[in-house]
């Protein structure tokens, strides 16, 4: 896949959506997720990023976490998305989808006339 | 930087934000995994380790006064109660406590408080913790020397007893906060800081 270099500010508002939506696969420690965000082409997310927003994600109840013992190497924090993250990120998927349509439809201009406002744009999903 | 100079700083920054050590072994775990795993240099991976820690959320806090409190309560009372207790016996007389002792106690207490505050934000941490202890044990003198009427009476042997029990108490006590400060690994419990714990 070829690599780009998305712009930083567009990152930093949606890795957590990122993050939520790897872990709906499944449970995951953290080097993992980084490998997951840069094989789906959202370039390296450094460690130093990636765990300061688990911890939000975390304290926030979105994401548990659990040590697990490893068989060969380290022991590795493994994380896994709660109901209330799969919720949450089930209606962020869906509120998305509207935003990058109005996005796209703004950015086009006066080409796109098929712009049509969701229901529940007005939810929070602030995290 | 070296990752061992990196892991020394990170530590660090994690304990002047008055962090745990079991969070902070934690912390350092997570780091280890990362590094193991990705192949990176811990300043490649996490950049500058003052910069991570703020990043990771904690609030610095003024440590913990209950304890701090109790035990220089305790040592205070330890002090007093050996020297007038071996007095006492000695001389075959009661150890007698004065309202000016029990103020005087309080004082050591309050003291200590303050200045935990002051050694955990000053940027010169001994200047008034040196000059609040001069004051605390002059003004111990004054109270114990100006008003100190007799409170309780006891026998110099049983003082000496107490003492003991508050010895044991105190030892305790500063195992348990020493054990709780340790950097434990969140897998083995092994201590992170010892020159045996594997270096990954």
């Amino acid at each position: 896949m070829e690599t780009i270099t998305w712009p930083s500010d567009w990152l930093r508002g949606t890795l957590s959506y990122a993050v939520l939506g790897s872990l709906r696969f499944g449970p995951m420690h953290g080097y993992a997720i980084s490998t997951a965000l840069e094989g789906a082409g959202l370039g390296k997310v450094k460690g130093g990023t990636l765990y300061p927003l688990l911890t939000r994600l975390a304290q926030g109840g979105l994401v548990s976490s659990t040590w697990e013992p490893g068989s060969a190497g380290p022991g590795r924090k493994v994380f896994a998305i709660t109901s209330a993250g799969q919720l949450h990120a089930e209606q962020a998927e869906e509120l998305w989808r509207s935003f990058a349509s109005l996005i796209s439809a703004a950015i086009a201009g006066p080409a796109r006339t098929d712009i049509s406002y969701p229901q529940n744009s007005r939810s929070e999903l602030a995290i | 930087m070296n990752d061992l100079q990196w892991r020394d700083r990170f530590v660090t920054e994690l304990r002047m934000m008055e962090v745990a050590g079991s969070r902070v072994g934690d912390e350092l775990k997570i780091v280890q995994d990362h590094l193991a795993e990705s192949g990176e240099t811990a300043e490649e991976a996490f950049g500058d380790p003052a910069e991570y820690v703020s990043n990771l959320g904690y609030i610095r806090t003024d440590g913990n006064w209950t304890s701090l409190a109790v035990i220089a309560l305790t040592a205070y009372l330890l002090t007093s109660l050996v020297t007038d207790g071996v007095v006492a016996s000695v001389q075959g007389k009661d150890v007698l406590i004065g309202g000016g002792d029990i103020i005087a106690a309080a004082m050591a207490a309050v003291a200590a408080c303050v200045i935990l505050v002051v050694a955990t934000r000053s940027r010169r941490p001994w200047l008034l913790p040196a000059g609040l202890c001069i004051a605390t044990i002059i003004g111990s003198i004054v109270v114990q020397s100006a008003w100190n009427p007799t409170m309780l009476t006891v026998d110099g042997p049983i003082a000496l007893v107490i003492a003991t029990a508050l010895l044991v108490f105190l030892i305790a006590v500063l195992v348990n906060h020493a054990g709780g400060n340790r950097i434990t690994d969140p897998v083995t419990g092994e201590d992170m800081m010892d020159r045996k714990y594997p270096r990954r």
